[in-house]
């Protein structure tokens, strides 16, 4: 997969849907009819993700919120959306 | 809308497209024809309906044993038409304590019949649901509507809870029913653990929307408009109601130490909504 470059922004892919419940997130992809969860951290990048922040500020945000480091923060977070992007559960561009 | 008559003999399955095949035990399966919804259950009979379920016919396979009839067309066969009109059916017993109903989710064999049963003859709970619990919005509150007037219970949960029983089949026993609906207090999902005593854990998350998710008596798996209906109504109900896990090891004679915990459950959820 090419590598998600830091100032990218994603839009929830059309005939996706989500809800929250409580900390965690789960994702219906309509066109498979499958569900996803996203843990507490997943949840986190999802809602940064659909509401408009590129990819360094959902890093340094949650890097903020869980008091760790921007480095290590990174490795996870780019696992989720490079898993999302994937599955075609989000898209790159604004 | 129209539902295209029924055909018979050889014909009937032909032309069908099955989207849901039973999964291993199962003797049920889902599909389409000519513009209705079919469901077949092996042994008992076929459904179609419209894809509202404004127009459904059923017809039961001849000699078929009476009882199991009845509750093949009050039970599972409502449930499937109840979700086409939009309607919450979960698979779990309900009962009502002090006026608040639980319901008990879980897999096959989870003992959710027994533990309704239970708290039943104890005299502590009125039955709302055995099998299938029907679940509504009513205003700012969800509630369970009476739906089932019998415990099926297996020979082992029969004679522990006094009912004699010789037989291999499930035994119907008349319940103490509840003539109204009941407010929903909590969801509980079974579980069968090595401990000691039950006990109740939170249920949140994702696991609490696949608990509720696998307990949701669906009649269209293929259709992303039904798919997105249910997701925000699980969301919905789970928003609303907490829900638990219960723990308790596989003994019919935990079935008493259980009831009470459900009680207290029930007191303290009372307290919550008075104080909240």
């Amino acid at each position: 997969m090419t590598p998600v470059p830091l100032d990218a922004r994603f839009h929830v892919a059309r005939d996706v849907q989500s809800r929250r419940f409580h900390e965690e997130v789960v994702v219906l992809d309509l066109r498979r009819g499958e569900y996803f969860s996203l843990n507490e951290v997943g949840a986190r990048v999802w809602d940064a993700l659909s509401s408009g922040a590129t990819l360094r500020e959902v890093i340094e945000t949650l890097a903020v919120d869980y008091d760790t480091s921007v480095t290590q923060l990174s490795v996870d977070v780019l696992a989720v959306v490079e898993d999302l992007l994937r599955r075609e559960l989000v898209v790159q561009g604004d | 809308m129209s539902l295209v008559a029924p055909r018979s003999g050889p014909d009937a399955f032909r032309d069908i497209e099955w989207v849901r095949e039973p999964h291993p035990g199962e003797a049920f399966r889902i599909g389409r024809q000519d513009g209705s919804l079919v469901a077949h259950w092996e042994g008992m009979g076929t459904v179609r309906a419209s894809p509202d379920g404004s127009l459904v016919r059923i017809e039961s396979i001849p000699g078929v044993d009476r009882d199991a009839d009845e509750k093949w067309r009050t039970g599972a066969v409502r449930a499937l038409v109840r979700h086409l009109q939009g309607h919450v059916t979960l698979h779990a017993s309900a009962v009502a304590i002090e006026g608040v109903a639980l319901v008990f989710l879980g897999d096959s064999g989870a003992g959710k019949s027994t533990l309704a049963a239970s708290l039943c003859t104890d005299g502590a709970a009125d039955l709302l649901a055995d099998d299938l619990a029907e679940i509504e919005r009513e205003d700012d509150c969800h509630v369970v509507r009476p739906s089932e007037s019998a415990h099926w219970l297996l020979c082992d949960s029969a004679e522990a809870l006094g009912y004699g029983s010789h037989s291999a089949r499930k035994q119907k026993i008349v319940a103490h029913v509840r003539a109204s609906p009941a407010r929903l207090g909590a969801v509980v999902q079974l579980s069968f653990d090595a401990c000691d005593s039950p006990s109740l854990s939170p249920l949140r998350g994702s696991a609490a929307f696949a608990g509720v998710s696998a307990a949701y008596v669906r009649f269209a798996v293929d259709d992303a408009r039904v798919s997105q209906r249910d997701l925000h109504v699980i969301a919905n109900l789970l928003a609303s109601v907490p829900a638990f896990t219960l723990h308790r090891a596989r003994s019919l004679r935990e079935l008493s130490p259980t009831g009470a915990l459900l009680r207290r459950l029930v007191r303290e959820l009372a307290t919550t909504e008075l104080t909240s």
